[in-house]
């Protein structure tokens, strides 16, 4: 498939900077031109890594509450043992994959506020931090530099 | 003096052009017109009032910003200003009241703290088409990364030192006598927890997703909330990027619009934050300890090196609410730069919080 994916989004970022700047006046339009084509470029580097991660993130999460299910009240025990019987089979529809993910996370706070064993709560939070370095959509360099 | 004293036409609102041509010339010139019809009831003694070179600032994540150069007639003689409307966008980083940042700037006037002068406010966006006020532009020149900039180090240092005692001035605020307990709200030793509770009232807001990770170091927060002897008036957004320079000092600190009364070290946590260490450090001269040791000769205050760790980490928690906060607009179509959730942040959290137990 050409131009794949990731040409199109370098190709965008290429025409935004070379055609469409130049011809901007407003600073303020520039500024938000340049934010939106570093968005595009992070995009076009950390798109193709998006389902490995949602797949990791759901294996691992379900993991933990299965370890934090004996610990939870009855109610969201049985919403978990719910959620995990209706996991997506196809791991290629992201969409599903994503809504899973979403699923997965709201249940893992729940079980955070119910009474969870030191050793589940801290296994949730090395899980959480090693999500962070994992995540793949990440912007940097946001913030403003000019005078003003 | 409110907006409902002065006499004009219905609200407007300046919109982007979107198709190369410039539809927003005519609205552009609306808005001079309402400018002037402003401040003509607001400058004492004044007539043929013009506003010419109306431009949108680059700069402010959180409103609006539009220069001006004021030209009126007073006692037969012409005068001039430039001058500053801040208005409330559509969408924003930051959902904050006008009048209150109004109230805040009115109460500066009368105290050591250099802050610009306000001359208008326009609370419910009867006039501009959204909350608004008018305020003097004071010269100067603002660098967010100044600390870590191209001047020589012991100019760095001097304007490192000048933002503690910035600080300090601010923290010595009678805020009695200027009237900014009553307007602001005074939660006495228990800042910390008034702050929780304000920011997490925000989160709940504009959380788009499940976030863990935020329920978990909100619920650590709760749990060790220090309490302080009192309270004092906070920026709330402590930084070079809200202050103005001329030469090697500051001369005026901006953007009150998260001021309140809180707790002596929430500004200083904001400073230290490990976060934001490239707006307020110094790598090897000029860190926390430095930053510390100068913060206790400006106040008199002893800092408890556990209670700013707190601060430290409610700083980011606080920080990534308002990034949640631009996520929501960005997503609800009212703010037109994009954010993510602030994975970087919850990672300084869990750091800060081992350091803590």
């Amino acid at each position: 498939m050409r131009p794949s994916i990731t040409e199109q989004l370098d190709g965008m970022c290429r025409i935004l900077e070379e055609t469409v700047a130049p011809e901007i006046h407003s600073g303020h339009a520039l500024e938000i031109l340049r934010s939106l084509v570093s968005n595009v470029r992070m995009l076009s580097k950390n798109w193709h890594s998006v389902p490995g991660f949602l797949e990791w993130d759901n294996g691992a999460t379900v993991e933990l509450l299965f370890s934090a299910r004996p610990d939870v009240c009855e109610a969201l025990r049985h919403r978990i043992d719910a959620a995990l019987a209706e996991a997506p089979v196809n791991q290629t529809d992201i969409l599903a994959v994503d809504v899973f993910n979403e699923q997965l996370r709201q249940l893992t706070t729940e079980c955070l506020a119910d009474t969870l064993t030191a050793p589940v709560r801290e296994k949730i939070l090395q899980h959480l931090s090693a999500r962070t370095t994992r995540y793949p959509m990440r912007l940097s360099g946001a913030t403003p530099k000019q005078a003003r | 003096m409110l907006a409902s004293t002065v006499a004009v036409d219905a609200p407007v609102r300046v919109k982007q052009s979107t198709d190369g041509t410039d539809p927003a010339t005519d609205q552009q010139a609306l808005l001079e017109k309402k400018l002037a019809s402003v401040l003509l009831g607001e400058l004492p003694e004044s007539s043929d009032v013009r506003v010419s070179q109306l431009v949108r600032t680059s700069t402010g994540l959180s409103r609006e910003n539009w220069m001006f150069l004021a030209e009126w007639r007073e006692h037969g003689a012409m005068k001039s200003g430039r001058m500053l409307l801040r208005r409330d966008p559509a969408g924003s980083l930051l959902v904050t009241d006008r009048e209150r940042e109004f109230q805040v700037l009115r109460a500066l006037e009368a105290t050591l703290v250099p802050a610009p002068p306000v001359r208008w406010v326009d609370s419910t966006g009867t006039i501009f088409g959204s909350p608004s006020m008018i305020m003097d532009v004071i010269e100067g020149s603002c660098d967010w990364y100044v600390l870590n900039g191209s001047r020589p180090l012991e100019q760095r240092l001097h304007l490192a030192r000048g933002f503690i005692d910035l600080l300090a001035k601010i923290q010595k605020v009678d805020v009695h006598k200027t009237g900014l307990a009553r307007d602001l709200g005074d939660p006495g030793n228990n800042g910390a927890v008034s702050e929780i509770k304000q920011w997490e009232t925000e989160f709940r807001r504009v959380r788009l997703e499940p976030l863990p990770e935020m329920e978990l170091i909100l619920d650590w927060l709760r749990q060790r909330a220090p309490l302080s002897a009192g309270s004092v008036l906070v920026h709330g957004d402590f930084k070079p990027g809200n202050a103005l320079l001329m030469g090697n000092e500051i001369t005026t600190m901006l953007d009150w619009e998260t001021a309140h009364l809180g707790n002596p070290l929430e500004d200083l946590g904001w400073i230290t934050n490990p976060a934001r260490a490239r707006e307020h450090q110094i790598r090897g001269v000029w860190e926390r300890e430095q930053i510390v040791r100068a913060y206790t000769e400006a106040t008199g205050r002893y800092v408890d090196p556990r209670e700013l760790l707190w601060w430290n980490v409610f700083s980011c928690w606080k920080l990534s609410v308002i990034i949640l906060t631009g996520m929501h607009a960005f997503v609800e179509g009212s703010l037109n730069r994009i954010y993510h959730t602030p994975v970087w942040m919850f990672q300084n959290m869990f750091t800060l919080m081992k350091e803590v137990d």
